[in-house]
């Protein structure tokens, strides 16, 4: 669809678009979308139509009148359609292999643990919605991603109390 | 489905008397277990775990021995039952910690095995690739033997 025929179709911008508004940023009058994580998110935003996508770049276009339109080119992170069922699978085998364990290094060293921790920062609200379901294990992890430590002290072996200061942490980080 | 899964993971547990003795719980561990505490993680990793001397932290059987020490416990040479002392028993796989036991007023052991039930057993019913074997046994006079 080229933009002229996009802007041939009625549409309505309308001065409140359906996005979160900390993933806008308004430079000299340009409109521009960041952070979002998933094509499917402006797919359906009326006011905005996708003209061209390629290499992970998407040429997106205002449904405006023509003369007054923009074309914008934003780069799109999209999260890989396996990386959640990759995440369950190995959260699956860590969990039956390692139940049985109570040293630490077993725990964190086995295969799949080491495998969700190589995904990095992806890893991470993934790794936080599991916690919401069921604590387990996941310090370590979380400890070598972040960087961080928020556990208290006095909360170290109790695993609802550790979960719950991760929970905080993952909260004030915008994960939860 | 419980003792399937025991069974799968220790195998000796097949051809030695074994009973189940708790629901799974992840609050606590083998040494947690060992040391009477059913409320935290035991593990000498303090980032994330409790160990009452910090400052003993590291993955060594010096560590347990030193830290149960602590507790009143003196290394001694063998885990047969001797009235008057209560024992608890040290697993390794190449000497790197796995596992401990505590020895049951009958003789027989008890075990937390991870996230998994307590059960009691004999030492060599939890022998094998899951916790390796026995290194070393402590014992403690029993405060409430008479």
């Amino acid at each position: 669809m080229t933009p002229f025929v996009e802007a041939m179709c009625p549409s309505d911008v309308t001065s409140t678009p359906p996005i979160p508004h900390e993933k806008l940023k308004c430079t000299n009058g340009e409109i521009i979308y960041s952070d979002f994580k998933n094509v499917r998110d402006i797919q359906y935003i009326p006011e905005f139509v996708i003209v061209n996508r390629n290499n992970g770049v998407a040429t997106i276009h205002p449904a405006k009148p023509f003369l007054n339109s923009e074309l914008i080119e934003h780069e799109i992170i999209e999260e890989p359609e396996g990386l959640m069922e990759l995440f369950q699978e190995l959260k699956i085998t860590w969990k039956n292999d390692t139940a049985h364990l109570s040293s630490p290094f077993d725990i964190a060293m086995h295969e799949s643990y080491q495998r969700i921790m190589g995904m990095g920062e992806k890893a991470l609200p993934l790794i936080f919605e599991e916690m919401t379901k069921e604590p387990d294990y996941w310090f370590w992890a979380l400890r070598h991603i972040t960087g961080e430590n928020p556990t208290r002290i006095e909360h170290r072996g109790n695993m609802p109390l550790m979960t719950e200061d991760w929970l905080s942490w993952a909260r004030s980080h915008s994960y939860l | 489905m419980s003792d399937e899964k025991l069974r799968a993971i220790f195998p000796n547990l097949l051809n030695t008397p074994y009973v189940i003795t708790s629901e799974k719980d992840k609050k606590y561990n083998c040494i947690a277990w060992a040391a009477g505490d059913n409320a935290k993680w035991w593990w000498p990793l303090p980032e994330d775990n409790y160990w009452p001397n910090e400052a003993q932290a590291g993955n060594t059987m010096r560590t347990f021995a030193d830290t149960f020490g602590e507790m009143g416990y003196d290394i001694c040479e063998h885990g047969g039952l001797e009235p008057g002392y209560e024992k608890v028993a040290l697993y390794t796989i190449d000497k790197a910690p796995t596992h401990m036991a505590r020895q049951l007023p009958t003789g027989d052991w008890t075990s937390k095995c991870g996230q998994l039930e307590d059960i009691s057993h004999l030492l060599e019913g939890i022998e094998g690739d899951g916790y390796g074997s026995v290194a070393l046994f402590m014992k403690r006079p029993n405060l409430d033997f008479s």
